[in-house]
């Protein structure tokens, strides 16, 4: 049991960051994505005696979040939530806070589906098919929402750009 | 990653440095506590689960195979909340009618037919079920199930299933089939699932029926029906349809004669042939920055560029010709454009108008006669639907049901005679019977009036179809379905799966 216990706390600190950020990114809340992502990862647990296999395990964990936070993400605010408070510092630093802020913002200008599509393809990597998938939508309707979460953020690289 | 452009990259880039903004705090305690709990949850489940089968009470759960594969077997629970119990497990009919096998030269799942007759199952003439018969299963309310074989082709009689609480069944349409009766204790209802190898038994107990219990039925029926319709005639003619290679490279067309192994005929994505079939328009890769739009003759050669397109938004839909193959319908940047084939100037058409709300007009199809142009809006929030225009861009107007039946409407196509558009409709999961693990939805193909009215489901195979296109004798619909080509019979009878190679196909094109 000990053993078991070891293995899951390592899996669980090495796929945290990743399951809880791809959450926060499409619930626009970091406190609301570690719920999601503890109970992802809680329900892992409870099964752990039978994982054989990391990588399937991550791909379990990440699905799980992402579809809990889709199905409480509809409620979600609008307004990002623990993520946006950088204070602007000095130099380098408070150029990307001023990005940060700006992709943030774009996001919470994006509905649940087009911040679904776009963090699991453009940030998780996953083909607008499995994207398609995941979500029970079908793959041309990913790609109209793909194309409008980009529009959003293609507008944060051109002020980028210009600054 | 595997993002495949700089652009997307960047965007990528953007998501990346927001998310490195949220940090949690690693704290395991409360998982490992929430999981435990489950963990031993389950345990006094199991256990109460074999308390259950020792008193042959049945179980709680059973399983439904949907499709011809394995990979398709779901689970269901039991339906406590609706009054419903399900039972299979019972020695008896689980040995009579545990199998059925395929009819010999008619393809595969051709009807419900016992192969294992060794326990001297006999319809009233003595003869043992054979190929084709149909099964109606009857229950009673003091001595279970009855199960009666109908020759090919019989009909039910009132011996057979009493015809006030016999379940309204399409006949006609279906090898294998189902019946309900019961009083006022009990009710059974059994199905033969023809497409699925298997014999499937539904009890439920209560004082009476309800509305929403019969609805649930006449939905497994119906799913069923479907799986168990006749098999489709194999396609005639040629097919043209888009290959998305896995290494993320542009697309390719490929043809398929009378349903024979497909050729690759040229670059391209998305075809469709010309009204006379001896050119196909199709645009010049999929993705989502500027675009062609390309015509060549229909065996690939001499293509040529009509004009192109810029912006981010390419479109999704397949190119549609003018009747008179002089003008071509895309969609393009967020709208629709008719496109002078001679010229390639291009002409925007008003699109989908529900107010505020955000809408992508998209897939244009245009009629037979050349009067109208059918196209569908993708839209923010619900409230999606088919719209209609002239192609001089008046007499915009939104057809069908305004009720919502679909979560979505997409790819509209006119039947070649213009009697009726075929389209693609979202649904919730039509044999979702709980929550999980049903996945949310269906895109299954409905065919319509011209006015949107008296709306006809032709599949309900639980999948995604997109692009349907018609046979030029309007009897069949060539549509994708999961990366694979499907035919299926205009009124709905059958699916027929044509061999792709392995490819990944979509967006097919009946030459006419």
């Amino acid at each position: 049991v000990v053993a078991d216990r070891e293995g899951f706390e390592a899996f669980y600190r090495e796929h945290l960051d990743r399951v809880v950020r791809a959450c926060a990114l499409v619930v626009l809340d970091s406190g609301a994505a570690e719920d999601f992502a503890a109970e992802a990862f809680a329900r892992l647990w409870s099964n752990w005696g039978q994982v054989h296999d990391s990588d399937h395990a991550g791909g379990y964990v990440f699905k799980t979040a992402m579809r809990l936070c889709a199905k409480r993400g509809a409620d979600a605010r609008r307004e990002p939530v623990g993520v946006q408070g950088d204070r602007p510092a000095p130099g380098d630093e408070a150029e990307r806070a001023t990005v940060r802020h700006d992709v943030w913002e774009a996001l919470a200008g994006l509905s649940l589906r087009q911040r679904q599509t776009l963090v699991l393809r453009d940030w998780a990597g996953y083909s607008t098919n499995e994207v398609a998938a995941m979500l029970g939508i079908a793959e041309p309707t990913v790609r109209v929402h793909l194309t409008r979460g980009r529009e959003q953020l293609r507008q944060v690289l051109k002020v980028q750009e210009r600054g | 990653m595997r993002i495949e452009d700089e652009r997307d990259r960047r965007i990528g880039e953007l998501l990346d440095e927001a998310a490195h903004q949220v940090r949690p705090i690693a704290d395991l305690a409360p998982v490992l506590r929430r999981g435990g709990r489950r963990r031993a949850l389950r345990f006094s489940a199991l256990v109460a689960g074999v308390a259950i089968f020792v008193g042959a009470i049945g179980w709680a759960g059973f399983t439904i195979k949907e499709r011809g594969d394995a990979s398709a077997w779901r689970t269901f629970g039991s339906r406590a909340a609706t009054g419903w119990t399900l039972s299979y497990p019972n020695a008896w009919h689980a040995q009579t009618l545990g199998t059925l096998g395929k009819c010999p030269g008619e393809g595969r799942f051709a009807g419900a037919i016992f192969t294992n007759t060794s326990f001297g199952f006999r319809n009233p003439q003595g003869r043992a079920p054979g190929c084709g018969d149909r099964l109606v299963f009857a229950g009673f309310p003091s001595d279970g199930v009855a199960v009666a074989v109908l020759p090919r082709g019989g009909t039910f009689g009132p011996s057979v299933i009493s015809p006030n609480t016999r379940f309204p069944i399409r006949s006609g349409q279906l090898h294998a089939t189902g019946g309900i009766v019961g009083g006022p204790q009990q009710r059974y209802l059994g199905v033969v699932a023809g497409g699925t190898e298997k014999v499937i038994l539904f009890t439920w107990t209560g004082s009476a029926a309800s509305s929403s219990a019969r609805a649930d039925v006449a939905r497994i029926i119906e799913s069923f029906r479907m799986s168990a319709a006749p098999q489709v005639p194999a396609p005639t003619g040629t097919i043209a349809f888009t290959v998305k290679p896995s290494d993320g490279a542009q697309p390719v067309i490929y043809r398929t004669t009378d349903g024979g192994a497909p050729a690759r005929s040229f670059d391209g994505a998305l075809p469709a042939f010309s009204p006379d079939g001896t050119e196909v328009a199709y645009r010049s890769g999929l993705g989502y920055g500027p675009w062609r739009l390309m015509v060549a003759n229909a065996d690939g050669s001499d293509p040529r560029e009509i004009t192109s397109f810029a912006g981010s938004l390419s479109g999704v839909g397949a190119p549609s010709w003018s009747p008179d193959g002089s003008h071509i319908v895309v969609d393009a940047n967020n709208g629709i454009s008719i496109v002078d084939v001679d010229t390639g100037n291009a002409t925007p058409l008003p699109t989908a108008d529900y107010g505020t709300r955000a809408c992508y007009s998209m897939e244009p199809s245009w009629s037979p006669d050349g009067s109208l142009i059918v196209f569908a809006a993708l839209c923010d929030g619900s409230g999606d639907g088919l719209w209609t225009v002239h192609p001089d861009g008046s007499g915009l107007t939104r057809i069908g049901d305004s009720a919502g039946r679909f979560q979505e409407y997409r790819f509209p196509v006119w039947s070649p005679d213009g009697s009726r558009l075929v389209f693609v409709g979202q649904q919730a999961s039509p044999t979702c019977l709980s929550s999980p693990p049903c996945s949310s939805s269906t895109f299954d193909l409905f065919t319509s009036a011209p006015d949107g009215s008296s709306i006809v489901r032709l599949t309900r195979a639980g999948t995604f179809f997109e692009f349907p296109s018609w046979s030029p004798d309007g009897s069949q619909i060539v549509a994708d379905e999961s990366d694979g080509l499907a035919i299926v019979g205009a009124d709905g009878a059958g699916i027929l799966r044509i061999p792709t190679s392995g490819l990944r196909a979509f967006g097919p094109s009946w030459q006419p």
